[in-house]
């Protein structure tokens, strides 16, 4: 059985810069940073003291209020710093566990309880060695009841992204070309994480590529898997979105739960399960118009990131963002470091150039959701790409692009101008929770104005009125 | 244009001064419109459309450039002068509130200064259009709080006030219009041609003598306002701005089919009141009033359906304004009560779409 989902909005960006499909590996760090403050915003104390010998894998800090989100070591080592968290609320600052590599050693520390055979893992050992392999932060649970999945009870569907449309994401055939047998079982071992067979569905796209084809027939016996097809238009990965695409109307359910992974962490389950290996290393996608040679690197998580992008920037003033371009956090800070859940590290020109009579150009290479440009009679050109803001903030104008663009379906200026009048019930009725965060309301506004962080805000002031 | 950067950037300091402070919105305005701004994003969104306000009004612009021409063909350099007048006093104005409000100049009165002049009678007089347009950007707009949070079009008011402040000035301003190669082009017509010759259609329909044949409507080489006379030139710049995606269609679109099938409608009942329906779409200033002024992103309304019924009561009431009112023209009229009512069917719209997401949450 296949599904093929129609995305009803969505947008299809032609940038240059995405990453070719091979991936490298990064030597070993010499040292590796981890922040206490793990990236779903919990806070991790540390359970090392500095001069304690560590193995990569073994856990080194863990949360108290959320005990399945752990840190590990990602190499083998000795901790040289341990910087505990202080202060409060804006003025956090979190700590830190600073380990230095010691010699060439790679000493894995491996979990108890794996199997080869995959029916012989029961739900409990699965899910404990996984907690433990620092691997449960990476499954999302929606409807969102806390910064990781419930480890109580079972979700009703599972579903496993191998797609990324966001701008220089990670490609689905770097990852699992050449892999395909190991996500198979992956796939397997994942399903062992609940009781009973759950069905997954499996989001792919290029039904008519060879990965694709690969992947359909090795999973055409399992009838538990449902392989749905999807056009790679931004947002397809975004986990609200294909929940209430694949689920609809039994999302209205309020027990209703889903589990959503990507192909990344399915091939790293597999890994933990089968051989107890932890969760160290992630495979980032290094791309972008800055980038010399786009392409997919390996590395240890808490490396340096300067290291990471050595010799490969083009010259220029260049903005890092940690993920894509339109979700994605700049990196201001010196010594920035690879986090446990990070995807991408996408290197943009910093477009600070005055454009002489900039609005009357013709714009053959310009991107633009409207059709007020020459670029529209070359729809799959690249475009041109960077960080200037293209225009001077205004007051909304009522254009409706917001509208027109939006995969959720409500009414960004509507919204925005609840929000900007304390109107906040009314946003809240007029949908500001179905909000997706997916920034295109924000990238197409000819006014500027900052519509994701206006609605960021506004979820975060209602959720804290609820509370 | 490295020697036009400089004199801005040597120029800029001046406007720090305490003296000259409060114009630097002048000085923002003009540098802005040279040299796009060089600041760099934020916030997570860290690329952007490349549209901007600026472009979106020039869209807009560009869009009545040929009926613009149509214009200056049929009228003559008067025109241009009305043209001239209207930006240099409703960007005075524009200024003056955004120095005492100490915002930007925003480019709305771009399109606003553009449009008034070619709403009025071609031998207007430059004071009677001068005071049209400072009172439309005043009343229209400032007194509301700028762009964005203007309920009325701007444009329809100063026309408003000038039709009801000066009526004898609107009906002795009525030419003829030009023709040959170069028509009127290079002629400057100072004052209205003699009442006979340069009647407007609907002036006519009012008497009873309905037109002959569409052609002459289509073309434009009849009497009216400056830039509503040439329905084909008009659509074209319509059609422009629907495919842009800068104009939503479903405005135009909605007020003519409805306006003709009203038309279509009445004619029949009332045959001496109603002009026939396929005169009506390209007589006066509803076709001009469809494409340009009914548009305008601010005053109409924002959702899709409240756009379409908004469309099919400013055709309807146009139709009703013209026939059974002593008003010759109504689309200004009916555009300007639609204004008030955008928000209402805005909310409407609103209600239910409230009852859909209610049910996603």
């Amino acid at each position: 059985m296949t599904d093929t989902l129609t995305l009803p909005k969505g947008y299809c960006f032609h940038f240059p810069g995405a990453p070719d499909a091979r991936v490298v590996d990064a030597p070993l760090p010499d040292d590796v940073r981890l922040g206490l403050m793990h990236p779903t915003q919990v806070l991790t104390v540390a359970r090392v003291d500095v001069g304690q010998a560590v193995k990569t894998g073994q856990i080194v800090a863990e949360s108290e209020a959320c005990p399945a989100i752990k840190l590990v070591s990602p190499i083998t080592g000795k901790v040289t710093e341990t910087v505990e968290t202080h202060g409060i609320k804006r003025a956090l600052k979190p700590g830190f566990i600073t380990i230095v590599r010691e010699g060439d050693e790679d000493n894995w520390e491996t979990g108890e309880g794996a199997s080869e055979t995959p029916e012989h893992i029961s739900v409990e050992t699965a899910r404990e060695m996984l907690i433990q392999a620092g691997l449960w932060p990476s499954i999302k649970e929606l409807p969102q009841a806390g910064p990781a999945a419930s480890t109580d009870g079972d979700p009703q569907a599972l579903v496993v992204k191998c797609v990324f449309s966001e701008p220089f994401m990670p490609k689905g055939n770097a990852i699992l070309t050449d892999h395909v047998d190991e996500f198979e079982r992956g796939l397997e071992y994942f399903q062992r994480a609940t009781s009973g067979y759950t069905r997954l569905h499996l989001i792919l796209t290029a039904p008519m590529a060879k990965l694709t084809q690969d992947i359909g027939k090795a999973i055409h016996s399992r009838a538990w898997i449902t392989p749905c097809y999807v056009d790679r238009v931004y947002p397809a990965e975004n986990d609200k979105y294909l929940f209430k695409l694949l689920f609809g109307e039994k999302a209205r359910d309020p027990n209703f739960r889903a589990w959503f992974v990507d192909a990344q962490t399915v091939l790293a389950v597999g890994a933990c399960l089968a051989h107890g290996k932890p969760s160290v290393e992630r495979i980032l996608s290094v791309a972008g118009p800055c980038v010399k040679s786009p392409e997919h690197v390996r590395v240890r998580v808490g490396s340096k990131i300067d290291d990471v992008l050595a010799g490969r920037l083009e010259p220029g003033e260049n903005r890092i963002v940690r993920g894509g371009v339109l979700t994605g956090q700049k990196i201001a800070e010196e010594d920035a470091r690879i986090g446990p859940m990070d995807l991408a590290l996408t290197v943009l020109p910093e477009g600070r150039e005055r454009e002489f009579l900039g609005f009357v150009r013709p714009g053959a290479d310009r991107d633009s959701f409207s059709r007020t440009f020459l670029s529209v009679f070359r729809p799959d050109a690249p475009r041109s790409m960077h960080t200037n803001v293209r225009g001077e903030p205004r007051p909304c104008v009522s254009c409706g692009y917001c509208e027109d663009i939006c995969p959720a379906g409500i009414m960004p200026h509507w919204l925005y101008k609840c929000l900007t009048t304390d109107r906040l019930e009314e946003a809240e009725q007029m949908g500001l929770e179905l909000c997706l965060g997916c920034g295109l309301c924000t990238y197409v506004c000819p006014s500027k104005i900052e519509l994701r962080a206006e609605f960021k805000a506004g979820k975060a002031a209602l959720a804290m009125e609820k509370e | 244009m490295r020697f036009l950067r400089t004199i801005f950037d040597k120029t800029e300091p001046l406007f720090e001064k305490p003296l000259l402070r409060p114009f630097k919105c002048i000085f923002d305005a003009t540098d802005a419109f040279f040299f796009a701004p060089g600041h760099v994003t934020e916030s997570d969104v860290h690329v952007r459309d490349a549209l901007d306000v600026k472009r979106y009004m020039s869209i807009v612009i560009v869009a009545a450039l040929p009926a613009l021409a149509a214009s200056l063909y049929f009228f003559g350099l008067r025109v241009l002068g009305l043209i001239l007048v209207s930006y240099a006093v409703g960007g005075a104005v524009e200024t003056l509130f955004c120095v005492m409000r100490k915002e930007e100049i925003s480019e709305g009165f771009l399109v606003t200064g553009m449009l008034f002049p070619l709403v009025l009678p071609p031998a207007t007089p430059y004071w009677v259009c001068a005071l049209g347009v400072a009172f439309g950007v005043a009343f229209g707009k400032e007194i509301f709080g700028g762009t964005g949070r203007n309920p009325f079009n701007p444009a329809l008011v100063g026309r408003c006030f000038v039709f009801i402040a000066y009526p004898k000035q609107m009906a002795e301003g009525w030419v003829a219009p030009g023709a040959g190669p170069l028509g009127n082009a290079l002629k400057y017509i100072s004052s209205g041609n003699d009442a006979v010759t340069s009647a407007t259609p609907l002036i006519e329909a009012a008497k009873g003598h309905m037109p002959d044949s569409i052609v002459p409507l289509l073309i434009g080489n009849v009497s009216g306002s400056a830039g509503e006379t040439s329905a084909l030139l008009i659509l074209i710049g319509g059609v422009f701005l629907c495919a842009t995606q800068v104009g939503n269609w479903r405005i135009p679109v909605s007020i003519l089919a409805s306006a003709f099938v009203a038309a279509l409608v009445l004619h029949p009942m009332a045959p001496d009141k109603i002009i026939p329906a396929q005169y009506t779409l390209f007589m006066g200033g509803l076709m001009f009033g469809a494409v340009f002024m009914a548009t305008d992103p601010v005053t109409a309304p924002c959702t899709n359906p409240a756009r379409v019924m908004y469309g099919i009561l400013i055709g309807v009431l146009t139709v009703l304004l013209r026939g059974f009112t002593p008003l010759n023209e109504g689309i200004m009229f009916a555009i300007l009560l639609m204004n008030i009512f955008a928000p209402l069917l805005d909310e409407a719209v609103a209600g239910i779409r409230c009852r859909r997401y209610a049910i996603q949450r």
